[in-house]
């Protein structure tokens, strides 16, 4: 069909050409297409009668048709504009409460990713046997048929050997589709092993909120009625999350509320704030511990929350211990304990000299945010937790939430409303014996061993650690992994000391990659399957919160997938499970059968349909009235489609007050939760809790375990070899770190404050730079105990001396000939990842990306 | 007939440079060059320091530069106020890029997109090169094309000429907004008709005292800027000796 | 020059090298556009408009020398006045080669006659130069056919010798009437254009007479040619001096002032290099032939008359192009985002080409009309 043109197009050819093509012709040609467009000729049936509800305005030549944008993961609902089967432009679904037609500047880059001409266009088989990081796997196309056959075959030999644990699914970016392909699928094959790329970049973030007011979830955050925002390294006007409605209301809030924001380096949020506090790597938590005193010192808390002294008078003073007796707590439980056991002694000065901050703005900042009282917030991002002992610095951040009474309140830190989607069925009967058997057997990234609690809402073993998964499969610990599948994900980039996924995956006999690019995983895989892109060719949906509201946000097809891409979470587990049927083993397709369209009741008969009714099923409670149980009120499935977004009632406020999923219902400043929950780990494994600490690397012993407490960061490297701490942020414009393809990406890098276009700096204050003789410009070589990469040094005064800057995003060796300077060979730019250290908050199992290393800077 | 003008609310804007992507993907704009671009500046030494963003756009002078100076009128003012350009008459002298004070004018060096124009493949037979890609769409230039970017300059203009912001000229004739006001998600931007007392831009422009950039000079520009990118509050003082 | 000379098929065969090599370059600029310079959206005007600038004001300088006889009617340069307006036609035919190959989209120039634009100093800058050609072949094809003094003929004089006035003040306003460059801003421009364009075109007639003369070894014939030559020099010298006052005021201004875009302008990389607050150009290409000039012994001999007009001529070229890129060397408001702080030059190979096919087309045309056209001391029948 794409017809080679000659490539010996003659130089005169051209010139005659060049001389000739008129630009009104062309316009009339263009203009001639588009009224046939109008009529939508290119659009499929389906989307067709989809795009005719769509409103155009006079002389509009396409549609906007509604999908969802998974850029990062605010999740906002969008509308697509597309022309003859093109999809052109991309805004805000104004229908949704959460996001409306605002949209943050990454969503348009998704254009250039899903007509990105380095996505694979169909399946593709490695040639080459050797897997290496400098090894061309040589791939060559072949049929969906044989990709699907050779994948049945492997499965079907690990069943036969008894050997299914030995199966492993990989997760990366996922809709609520993933039960299919993470749960179901991997059971009824009947391994443990679904491991899920979440801890990489979150998770320890949850764990403050859960052990204090017992949510594992983002938080929202009720600035419209706020009048302090405090921010702890997260940069909401750049990077997760609710990036588009924070910056549709920021302008105002700027106006009507202090804002302070805690982080290194001067990010885009902390640009327009009151108050920079560029407290050093790892020393947040003496921060809020200080803020925290001076709250209580100062008789700032909310009288209301957490109650008050019997007598009225305050006796929260320096240095004294309180008499838990004296004082009558309302909605909170352990005031007292916390002041006694960790705050009585955390005066402002004494947080100065850890935190490298100003006294006076520490008990300025302090001052203000307590005299905002409960309009206010504490509002905790992966700066402070995604550290070697964030769990704790993540509870003490979030607990002035509780002493200011904004816990679920007006202008303080909400949760997730209620939203009415269902799972799939249960599959539990189409588990066979060896599966049931196999797939309680431990699993490959060691959770819940003794040194890795990893205590998702206070069940020991229940989080996923990621990036340690690589070491089990490099150690065969617990055993070896012979099949891995994985969809979306990228772990030899996007986890921290990349090149142990790198010999981790080169030691997997078969590896199947389903992927949008070629990416520096897919280097090491043995089948590569092309998949579709999320906003423009997918069916799911997802839901996310802010501005008091919860959303729940579909994906559709608004185009045809490009080439033979397919979706990773349901067609594809289909096709697979087809196969799989044909050679004996009909557990799973007999499994998805049992997803029936809910409106006509009929079974799936192709994973197309597949598709369309797990997605019509879950979400069924939303858009069926007779299933209406709250929100928008949406009459049938098509009006659905149409609107693309279901929106949660309004936020119920104080409704959480002493109904908190804490052991006490209250929040808990000393938690029972975690009490229990490290109690129930210790017991598992016949230690203390004490011993469980020590070996997971915190500081705490005794009772101060169960409070939020400040720990003293642990680094990796020699301060006098390494003599600077690597700060790592994120870009406006990442897509995940999967948008470093699009010449967008690169043409406008420079709206992260500091950065520079189509190039990867790493920002340096030019104090620092003057001892090393360096300046802007230079190519430099930062080397971690664990790794080096190679960027361009920038001088910038928005970093604090003795700490370098970078955002992750860049340094992709593969994916594509933009992200990469040689495709397969040398990347563009540096990946933080190589720098940074595998280590671990071990309580939430989340990967440390901050405050993790030193590094030294080499002029190259 | 109207006078269009833009008001720019510091303020409100976020930096984010949404306004300058979405001008990429709405006017088919190729690599290098900037319709929306800004103006950033980073003040102040550590830790007293912050960061200062101002989107710019072409001015729509009324006492224009390029427009005095272009020899063949390819560079023209429209009735409604907006500066226009017409690829058809424009000899390519790039006197109005010299002339305009607000580095907004760019040259069309060689045929644009030239990214989508390779025939070479990541994966010969395992991923398209980008002008199979563009084929395979049935689109011009881009895969995203944008076929309504039309009017009097053209959908992509062709090397040799040079290329601005024209307020979106073709979406005004629809009555649409320029897309970046539509595309801005913190509402910075706002449009309309200065010769009407009760527009939204009149109201801002009598409630604050705007700025615009080189007044000095007499070009008139009708790109306005309100308040101020950080308006952070202080504890009063009186400073010290 | 004379055919038996051995020296001219060798010297029509690098030429004719230099056309092809023209030709192909210009070719390629058609189909690849100027990508090929090494211009950018901050430097948007290089070598090939410096090379315009310097033609086209050497031709005008050499129309103004022609007035003397011409117009003023000084009888003793009469037999010199075909030759310089040969000169001035090959000189302008060059410089309409380099702005040809510098304009995106030539094929547009219609529009000019299509839809002019008065206020446009480039509209007036083309129209007067495109009509000074005119004129000059039309006074020039008189003089081939002996008509001097006929009213027509004279007209023709007249009409050129004002076009040749105003054209550099153009030129000079085109940098002149730029608001955002208060480099140029101001009749300053103008001013040294038309004294640039007197210094080059007078340098470029003692340059080729005397170069000329030696290789023919019968231009400067006689005693009267030598006097009249005389003459030029002198004239010459007085025009670098008055070039030399002009940029001493020029430099003297440029340096007091706390004006933010002339400070930028010093902070520029001179791109010959630089002693103290002057240019090498500016030393080794107007203040040292100035000071030769001065010199009796240097400006009575033929080598002393070569070299200082041959520096002075290719020291305009130098000169311009420094105040050019000078000018441009920083971006203008929000071109600093993408671009360094400033923007430094070196002329691609493709932009040297232009500059070899604009001296290889006035060359040429000097050769074949020194052959053909019998330009040597003609005067009037």
């Amino acid at each position: 069909m794409e017809r080679e043109q000659g490539k010996s197009k003659t130089f005169m050819s051209d010139l005659v050409n060049d001389l000739k093509i008129s630009r009104r012709s062309f316009v009339k040609a263009t203009a001639a297409t588009g009224a046939a467009l109008a009529l939508g000729t290119g659009l499929t049936p389906d989307l067709r009668a989809l795009a005719q509800t769509g409103k155009a305005a006079g002389g509009d030549m396409g549609q906007w048709i509604a999908s969802t944008c998974q850029g990062c993961t605010s999740w906002c609902s969008k509308e697509v504009y597309v022309v003859n089967g093109r999809a052109i432009k991309v805004h805000g679904n104004k229908r949704s409460k959460v996001n409306g037609s605002a949209s943050c500047p990454r969503a348009h880059l998704a254009l250039q990713q899903v007509y990105d001409p380095d996505r694979i266009k169909t399946p593709m088989k490695r040639t080459n046997r050797k897997k290496g990081r400098n090894e061309d796997p040589k791939f060559v196309p072949i049929s969906w048929d044989e990709a699907l056959n050779t994948i049945a075959d492997r499965i079907m030999e690990l069943r036969k050997n008894n050997e299914t644990h030995k199966y492993l699914l990989l997760r990366g970016r996922y809709t609520y589709m993933r039960d299919i392909i993470y749960d179901a699928m991997t059971k009824i094959i009947g391994s443990p092993n679904n491991i899920s790329h979440s801890a990489i970049c979150a998770e320890a973030e949850k764990f403050g909120p859960f052990y204090t007011e017992g949510y594992w979830d983002y938080r929202q955050y009720d600035v419209l009625n706020t009048k302090y925002i405090l921010i702890w390294g997260a940069d909401p006007l750049a990077a997760n999350r609710q990036v588009s409605y924070y910056s549709s209301v920021w302008g105002d809030i700027v106006g009507k509320a202090t804002i302070a924001v805690v982080e290194p380096r001067l990010s885009a949020t902390a640009a327009k704030a009151d108050e920079w506090l560029p407290v050093k790597p790892g020393q947040d938590g003496a921060l809020a511990a200080a803020i925290a005193h001076v709250l209580l010192t100062k008789g700032l808390w909310s009288k209301e929350f957490v109650g008050d002294f019997k007598d009225g008078k305050n006796l929260f003073v320096a240095g004294q211990e309180v008499d838990p007796e004296t004082f009558e707590e309302k909605h909170t439980y352990g005031i007292v304990r916390f002041w006694n056991l960790e705050l009585k002694d955390k005066t402002p000065e004494w947080a100065a000299e850890r935190a490298g901050l100003p006294l006076e703005q520490i008990k300025r900042v302090a001052m203000d945010y307590g005299r905002a009282g409960s309009q206010s917030m504490s509002w905790v991002g992966g700066g402070p937790v995604m550290q070697v002992r964030g769990a704790y610095a993540s509870m003490i951040c979030h607990c002035l939430n509780g002493i200011t009474g904004a816990c679920d309140n007006v202008g303080g830190t909400l949760v997730n409303n209620k939203e009415y989607t269902v799972g799939f069925p249960s599959f539990e009967e189409f588990l066979d014996e060896a599966a049931k058997k196999s797939s309680k057997l431990a699993k490959i990234d060691h959770r819940g061993r003794k040194d890795f609690p990893c205590i998702t809402s206070g069940k020991p073993g229940s989080s996923v650690v990621t990036n340690r998964a690589a070491d089990g499969i490099l150690k065969a610990d617990p055993y070896d992994i012979k099949v891995a599948i994985a969809y979306m994900n990228n772990f030899n980039f996007s986890c921290t000391q990349p090149e142990r996924w790198n010999q981790a995956l080169a030691k997997i006999p078969f590896l199947v990659h389903i992927t949008t690019n070629a990416s520096e995983f897919s280097w090491f895989a043995d089948i590569l399957l092309p998949d579709t892109h999320h906003l423009f060719e997918k069916w799911g949906w997802v839901k996310s919160s802010a501005n008091g509201y919860r959303h729940v946000t579909l994906m559709q097809p608004v185009i045809k997938p490009m080439w033979e891409s397919k979706i990773d979470e349901t067609e594809i587990p289909w096709l697979i499970s087809e196969k799989l049927a044909q050679r004996g083993f009909d557990n799973m397709l007999r499994y998805f059968k049992t997803i029936k369209d809910p409106e006509t009741g009929k079974e799936p008969a192709n994973e197309k349909e597949f598709a369309v009714y797990c997605v019509k099923l879950t979400t069924q409670n939303l858009w069926d009235p007779a299933k209406y149980q709250g929100g928008d009120k949406i009459n049938g499935w098509d009006e659905f489609r149409k609107a693309g977004v279901w929106n949660s009632a309004p936020y119920p406020f104080r409704k959480r007050w002493s109904d908190m999923k804490t052991k006490t219902k209250k929040f808990e400043f000393y938690s029972e939760t975690l009490k229990a929950a490290l109690e129930e780990h210790a017991k598992k494994h016949n230690t203390t809790v004490d011993d469980i600490l020590e070996v997971s690397g915190y500081q705490a012993r005794g009772e101060r375990a169960f409070v939020p407490h400040y720990e003293e960061p642990s680094t990796l490297g020699d301060e006098k070899e390494y003599p600077f701490l690597f700060v790592d942020h994120k870009s406006r414009l990442n897509r995940e770190g999967r948008s470093a393809n699009c010449t967008w990406y690169h043409e406008f890098k420079d709206v992260d404050p500091g950065d520079a276009a189509w190039d990867d700096v790493a920002k340096i204050n030019p104090l620092d730079a003057m001892k090393l003789g360096l300046k802007t410009g230079d190519k430099i070589r930062i080397t971690s105990p664990t790794g080096k990469l190679e960027c361009t040094a920038k001088l910038w005064e928005g970093v604090r001396p003795g700490t370098v800057a970078k955002c992750y995003g860049q340094g992709h060796w593969v994916y594509g000939r933009v992200a990469s300077k040689v495709f397969g060979k040398e990347p563009r730019g540096g990946n933080n990842n190589e720098v940074l250290p595998a280590v671990y908050d071990r309580l939430s199992g989340a990967t440390v990306r901050h405050a993790a290393t030193r590094v030294k800077i080499e002029k190259v | 007939m109207p006078r269009y003008a833009m008001v720019i609310d510091l303020q409100r804007c976020v930096g984010c440079g949404g306004c300058s992507i979405a001008c990429r993907n709405e006017n088919n704009v190729t690599e290098g060059i900037y319709w929306s671009n800004k103006i950033t500046e980073t003040v102040g030494t550590f830790p007293n320091v912050r960061y200062h963003y101002i989107p710019t756009l072409c001015n729509h002078c009324s006492n224009a530069p390029c427009v005095r100076g272009c020899p063949t009128r390819a560079m023209h003012k429209l009735a409604n106020g907006i500066t226009m350009h017409d690829p058809d008459k424009c000899i390519g002298c790039k006197y109005c890029e010299f002339n305009c004070p607000y580095g907004v004018i760019y040259f069309n060096w060689e045929k644009p997109h030239k990214f989508w124009r390779s025939e070479e493949a990541a994966i010969p037979g395992g991923t398209a090169s980008p002008k199979e890609e563009v084929e395979k769409v049935g689109a011009k230039g881009t895969p995203y094309f944008n076929p309504e970017r039309s009017g009097i300059s053209a959908a992509i203009r062709p090397k040799g000429v040079v290329e601005k912001c024209t307020f979106c000229d073709h979406r005004i004739a629809k009555k649409q907004l320029p897309y970046c006001v539509e595309a801005c998600p913190a509402n910075a931007r706002v449009f309309g008709d200065l010769s009407d007392p009760k527009s939204e831009v009149s109201v801002l422009l009598g409630k604050f005292h705007p700025f615009r950039l080189r007044e000095e000079l007499g070009t008139e520009p009708h790109i306005f800027y309100i308040r101020g990118y950080n308006p952070a509050r202080y504890r009063a003082t009186k400073g010290g000796v | 020059m004379n055919g038996k000379n051995g020296l001219y098929p060798i010297w029509l065969g690098v030429l004719g090298i230099a056309l092809m090599a023209g030709l192909v370059a210009a070719a390629f600029i058609f189909m690849q556009g100027h990508v090929l310079f090494n211009a950018n959206d901050v430097l948007i005007w290089t070598l090939p408009l410096g090379v315009y600038i310097f033609l086209a004001l050497a031709s005008s300088g050499l129309t103004l020398l022609s007035a003397l006889p011409l117009v003023f009617g000084i009888k003793k340069y009469e037999p010199f006045a075909k030759r310089l307006v040969f000169l001035a036609i090959a000189t302008l035919c060059g410089g309409f080669v380099s702005i040809g190959l510098e304009l995106g989209s030539i094929f547009h120039m219609i529009y000019i006659m299509l839809s002019p634009n008065l206020s446009s100093p480039i509209w007036w800058m083309g129209a007067i130069y495109s009509v000074e050609l005119a004129v000059l072949a039309l006074k020039f094809w008189k003089m081939h056919t002996g008509d001097y003094h006929s009213s027509f003929s004279k007209l023709m004089g007249t009409v050129s010798f004002v076009l040749a006035l105003i054209a550099p003040l153009m030129i000079g306003s085109v940098f002149g009437l730029t608001e955002s460059r208060a480099t140029y801003f101001g009749p300053m421009m103008s001013i040294y254009c038309l004294l640039m364009a007197f210094l080059s075109g007078t340098a470029l007639f003692i340059l080729y007479s005397m170069v000329a003369g030696r290789i023919t070894a019968k231009a400067s014939s006689g005693e009267y040619a030598a006097v009249v030559y005389d003459d030029f020099t002198l004239i010459l010298t007085y025009a670098a001096g008055i070039v030399v006052a002009f940029t001493l005021l020029k430099i003297a201004i440029e340096s007091s002032t706390t004006i933010p875009a002339f400070l930028v302008y010093h902070s520029f990389e001179h791109l010959f290099g630089s002693i103290g607050v002057f240019g090498s150009e500016v030393i080794l290409g107007l203040f040292l032939p100035f000071v030769l000039l001065l010199i009796p012994a240097v400006r009575g001999s033929v080598g002393g008359r070569i070299l200082a007009s041959a520096l002075i001529f290719v020291g305009s070229l130098a000169r311009h192009m420094e105040i050019l890129l000078a000018g441009q060397s920083h971006p203008v408001g929000p071109k600093a985002e993408q671009f360094p702080q400033y923007v430094q030059y070196v002329p691609s190979v493709w932009e040297l080409l232009v500059l070899v096919f604009a001296l290889a087309v006035m060359m040429l045309l000097f050769t074949l009309g020194e052959r053909y056209l019998k330009l040597n001391e003609a005067s009037a029948n």
